[in-house]
């Protein structure tokens, strides 16, 4: 009898899993999945969401991991469209054309400036790039508040925090204030996403971090940036950003394998229309002209 | 006994009766092949792991560089590095913390448990601690996160609380159940006998389980610590999200490391399917299933060597 | 020297002597009258009393003797282990110890002088028993010391996420950017990938104890397959996220799915699975089986007849710890199925519960208190920690679950 049971429970199981299947497979409509930049996940779950309600026909699995997973995803092919906060390098064009047969095509869907942040009892207001690069660059001299600023020294040791190295975030971070031939300094508190980033910056006093300005909280602070010490400081604003007076604004971008069709297509032109770019401004980031 | 050609039911009745003999062979072939599938998964996960190493680990890795630089910088621009030192040292030296303070309570709650409390006591502190054993990684890690790091910060004025002591504390928390129940059940592998030669021999209970039972069961809690090792060595997203996360040789307790594991749940995903990077992240991969590989074998050697000793 | 003895209310009395000397005179002079007065065998103390103070009840002694009142024992050294003879013997030689300079005492020091019972416990002895003690408590300590903490943070887990725990909590869906709604489609993800991951190695495991349990001939094949099972478990489970990935979603071409992150997971726990039902089957008499071939029985009819029905419970019980291991893993799905987010879950109706295909990705539990509390902004910590309480809670259950089981099939066990 017991042995019986035993039987029936697996068969129950059994037949539980081939529901579950069937259950997925009847899907009405198309899904379209959307992986790449942490920067993004924000802003892409926030389309995603919105769209569902628009058309519910078409399904939006967003995912996150950085720039790169994006890139990469695209190309190995498991995403239809990658979110990057970075563009896609000469190499990665490269392997993509080998591996998919088309050329990816690139779409700017927003901007979003990097803002610098730091815990709000710093003292510190504004901070130029030589600085930054200085604190965050391979050999760069600044280990310690002292030798930012002699209003932080008390601060001590500057607790670098920065992002795990292949989200766009790392990669544009770099481009923009150490320059293409320099590498971060080792020892930096490696976060993997970018709240992560602003979270530890709110705990720690003697932490600087740089992500999204649309991560910004009560707790921390946003350093205004000067391109050169002793040019005027601009603050991360969705103004100064627009005008390109801010001086770590990147675009955020999609890619696609070829020019979208079908779904894909619909979806990209509806995040570039006017519903599209009220969810970039809602969630801090700055929308495409 | 005919053939009944009464009905079909009987017929095929008969054949299914007929057939037991090749049923039960089919059947006892996929109890076989079931058996022997551990061995297979285990060399199937060798397998996928070092493929994806392969063109890496047999194609001009220079080892020394590998496993001596402490720079791992696998994006970078002007020149690519993989040095696993930091994240090798970070790893082994959270194992360290870990079982400085799993092993002495792990030890000692299994010479409790065993020795010197029975009936209800034992029975709720076992189930206790089996329960730990059931908490997932990521609660342990969001606990780590948001609960311990605040309290090492006011407690220690650490800079940042993700660090190796919040990691270590943690870790062990997880490991504990693991050594507690590995070395209660070789303490209760020690014949009873050996107990009533030293109880009649005047010995007291802590008498018998230092001079008795230490010894007896030496091999087993060995194992037990050994057992403790891999799994803090193996543990992922727990680690991830407590030890900071920063490629640094620790210099002392309150510093953030990084550990191997976190750096391939971390960077995988960002990696594109077969380049450079990708390859080190597979041959950490590597080198992680050969530490628990022979950390387990050792461990089950250890073991194996009381067992046969005994029988001998 | 006969002084007055003055009575201490307790049963004591206390003489005052001018001298040391004088002291033992008289104790060695009375002591037989007053143990004939009180009926049992004195403990005697000499105190030096400061000019005009008092004596404090419980001084330090600074010398001990002891002294043996049976009369059996012959004249010894005044130790433990060696008496004297008897009270007045050992003034007589105290006395000789003092005038040879060799007993001297300072205010508020004190003379014992023991009686030694026949059957009192040594110095070594008592040593010995502090030491268990010590080593008891310490023990205990220890326990305490890891079990409170961990009851403390899980109560703490579930007292913040008290005020977000509701209904809606649970069945709703995520929405608003991931910082409202509830956790219904991660926590039915959490279910898919625990259940169709059992559904996978149930069989293989069972089929797999059972040979180990009742096929296995005593070789080192056999030995190869235990120390692979043993290492299966030992695999970090980051390295099993590999395989999965390098094995069933590019290899086996299943795309990253709900099929290929429970196959990871079957992989991961096959052990779990292994390790109880060989348990299970061990704990069936051998004179059962016995038995049963004795009827002519064939190996796979002893089995299915007589083994399987009476380890059922056993091996049930290893299957609900199995769910609760793979309830609980994030590092192995990470990049064979789980998903940050899916538009267009169904909010309600059959089809919230199965929202997901085989092949689609998915929303999971874990991975969702991972994300939201590293890389999502605006959710409250109280959420957090609600996820946290539910995914404790959820394994906590099952694992509950699954002991109380084990304890009642053993107390209903009849052989």
């Amino acid at each position: 009898m017991s042995c019986k049971m035993w039987i029936g429970c697996i068969g129950v199981g059994m037949l539980s899993l081939s529901v579950t299947g069937c259950g997925g497979e009847k899907g009405d409509g198309t899904t379209i999945t959307a992986t790449g930049s942490d920067t993004m996940v924000n802003v892409a779950q926030a389309w995603a969401e919105e769209y569902a309600k628009r058309n519910p026909k078409i399904k939006v699995d967003v995912n996150g991991g950085g720039s790169g997973r994006g890139i990469s995803s695209l190309i190995n092919g498991t995403c239809d469209m990658a979110n990057a906060s970075r563009k896609m390098e000469d190499k990665e064009r490269a392997t993509c054309k080998e591996k998919r047969g088309e050329e990816p095509v690139e779409h700017v869907v927003g901007y979003d400036a990097l803002a610098v942040y730091v815990h709000k009892d710093n003292p510190l207001d504004s901070i130029s790039i030589e600085q930054l690069a200085e604190i965050y660059g391979d050999g760069g001299a600044s280990e310690n508040w002292s030798q930012v600023s002699d209003a932080a020294a008390s601060l001590g040791k500057i607790v670098r925090v920065s992002r795990q190295n292949n989200s766009g975030t790392y990669v544009y971070f770099r481009e923009a204030v150490l320059g293409k031939e320099r590498d971060y300094k080792l020892g930096s508190v490696d976060q993997s996403g970018s709240k992560d980033v602003v979270a530890l910056v709110a705990r720690t006093p003697a932490a600087i971090g740089y992500s999204g300005m649309g991560y910004a909280t009560d707790e921390v602070k946003m350093l205004k940036i000067s391109k050169a010490k002793g040019e005027p400081a601009v603050a991360p604003t969705v103004d100064n950003a627009k005008s390109g007076a801010y001086p770590i604004t990147r675009p955020l971008h999609i890619y696609t394998v070829g020019e979208p069709t079908g779904a894909a297509k619909e979806y990209i032109e509806w995040i570039l229309s006017e519903a599209g770019q009220k969810v970039v401004t809602d969630l801090g980031y700055v929308p495409v002209q | 006994m005919g053939i009944p050609t009464t009905s079909v039911a009987a017929r095929v009745r008969h054949v299914w009766r007929l057939s037991e003999r090749l049923r039960e062979k089919a059947i006892e072939w996929a109890i076989r092949i079931c058996g022997w599938s551990a061995i297979f998964f285990v060399l199937a996960i060798f397998f996928f792991v070092f493929r994806e190493a392969a063109p890496m680990l047999l194609g001009g890795l220079d080892f020394k560089e590998f496993f001596t630089s402490p720079n791992w910088r696998p994006t970078s621009q002007v020149r690519p590095e993989y040095g696993i030192l930091a994240l090798l040292v970070g790893s082994l030296s959270l194992a360290g913390v870990a079982m400085a303070v799993a092993v002495p309570f792990g030890l000692g709650a299994a010479v409790f448990i065993s020795e010197f409390c029975g009936g209800k006591t034992k029975e709720t502190l076992k189930i206790v601690i089996e329960l730990l054993a059931a908490v997932p990684s990521i609660v342990w890690g969001f606990v780590g996160l948001f609960v311990l790091a605040p309290l090492i910060v006011e407690w220690t004025g650490a800079q940042v609380g993700v660090n190796l002591l919040n990691a270590g504390i943690v870790v062990a928390l997880m490991s504990v159940p693991i050594i507690v129940s590995i070395g209660e059940d070789a303490l209760k592998a020690v014949p009873d006998s050996y107990r009533e030669a030293a109880l009649s021999l005047g010995a007291s209970r802590w008498e018998i389980v230092y001079r008795v039972l230490f010894p007896a069961a030496k091999n087993g809690l060995l194992a037990a610590v050994l057992l403790g090792v891999g799994r803090a060595i193996g543990e992922t997203m727990a680690v991830l999200m407590c030890t900071g996360h920063s490629i640094n040789i620790p210099h002392s307790l309150l510093d953030p490391i990084r550990a191997l594991t976190a750096t391939i749940a971390t960077e995988l995903g960002d990696t594109v399917e077969g380049d450079e990077h990708w390859q080190a992240l597979f041959t950490i991969g590597v080198v992680l299933f050969t530490i628990t590989f022979v950390i387990n074998l050792t461990a089950d050697l250890v073991v194996k060597g009381i067992r046969s000793e005994k029988s001998a | 020297m006969s002084l007055p003895a003055s009575d201490g209310g307790d049963g004591s009395r206390y003489v005052n002597a001018d001298t040391l000397e004088d002291a033992l005179a008289i104790i060695a002079e009375r002591h037989d009258d007053w143990s004939r007065q009180t009926g049992y065998p004195l403990c005697l103390e000499i105190v030096c009393q400061r000019p005009g103070g008092t004596v404090h009840p419980r001084g330090r002694s600074r010398y001990n003797f002891f002294v043996d009142t049976s009369g059996s024992a012959a004249d010894g050294a005044g130790t433990e282990l060696d008496p004297y003879g008897g009270v007045s013997s050992a003034a007589t030689e105290l006395i000789r110890l003092r005038r040879a300079g060799r007993l001297d005492l300072r205010a508020g020091q004190r003379i014992r002088l023991w009686h030694r019972e026949m059957f009192s416990a040594t110095s070594l002895e008592r040593r010995k028993r502090i030491r268990e003690a010590v080593a008891r408590s310490v023990f205990s300590i220890m326990v305490t010391a890891l079990v409170i903490p961990v009851l403390a943070i899980i109560a703490y887990l579930f007292f913040r996420a008290a005020p977000v725990i509701s209904p809606a909590f649970l069945f709703e869906n995520p929405k608003d950017g991931m910082t409202g709604g509830g956790i219904w489609a991660p926590l039915v993800g959490t279910f898919y990938l625990a259940i169709i991951s059992l559904c996978i190695d149930a069989p293989i495991g069972i089929l797999a104890a059972i040979y180990l349990n009742e096929y296995a001939p005593d070789n080192w094949f056999t030995r190869m397959i235990n120390l692979a099972v043993v290492n299966l478990a030992g695999v970090p489970s980051i390295v099993h996220g590999l395989f999965g990935f390098g094995a069933f979603v590019l290899a086996a071409r299943m795309g990253a799915s709900v099929l290929a992150a429970s196959c990871t997971l079957a992989v991961m726990s096959l052990p779990v699975i292994i390790t109880c039902t060989r348990e299970a089957l061990a704990s069936v008499p051998m004179s059962f089986r016995e038995a049963c071939w004795n009827l002519g029985a064939t190996r796979w009819q002893t089995i299915r007849t007589i083994v399987l029905p009476n380890s059922f419970g056993g091996i049930l019980t290893g299957v609900i710890f199995e769910i609760c291991r793979t309830a609980g893993e994030t590092a192995p799905i990470l990049f064979t199925g789980v998903v940050f987010y899916m538009s267009g879950l169904p909010d309600h109706g059959l089809e919230s519960v199965l929202p997901y295909g085989l092949f689609d990705q998915c929303l999971a539990l874990q991975y969702h208190l991972f994300i939201s509390s590293t890389q999502m902004t605006g959710v409250t910590e109280e959420t957090l920690f609600g996820m946290a309480a539910v995914l404790v809670g959820l394994t906590l259950t099952i694992n509950s679950v699954s002991i109380s089981m084990r304890i009642y099939l053993r107390s209903r066990k009849k052989w």
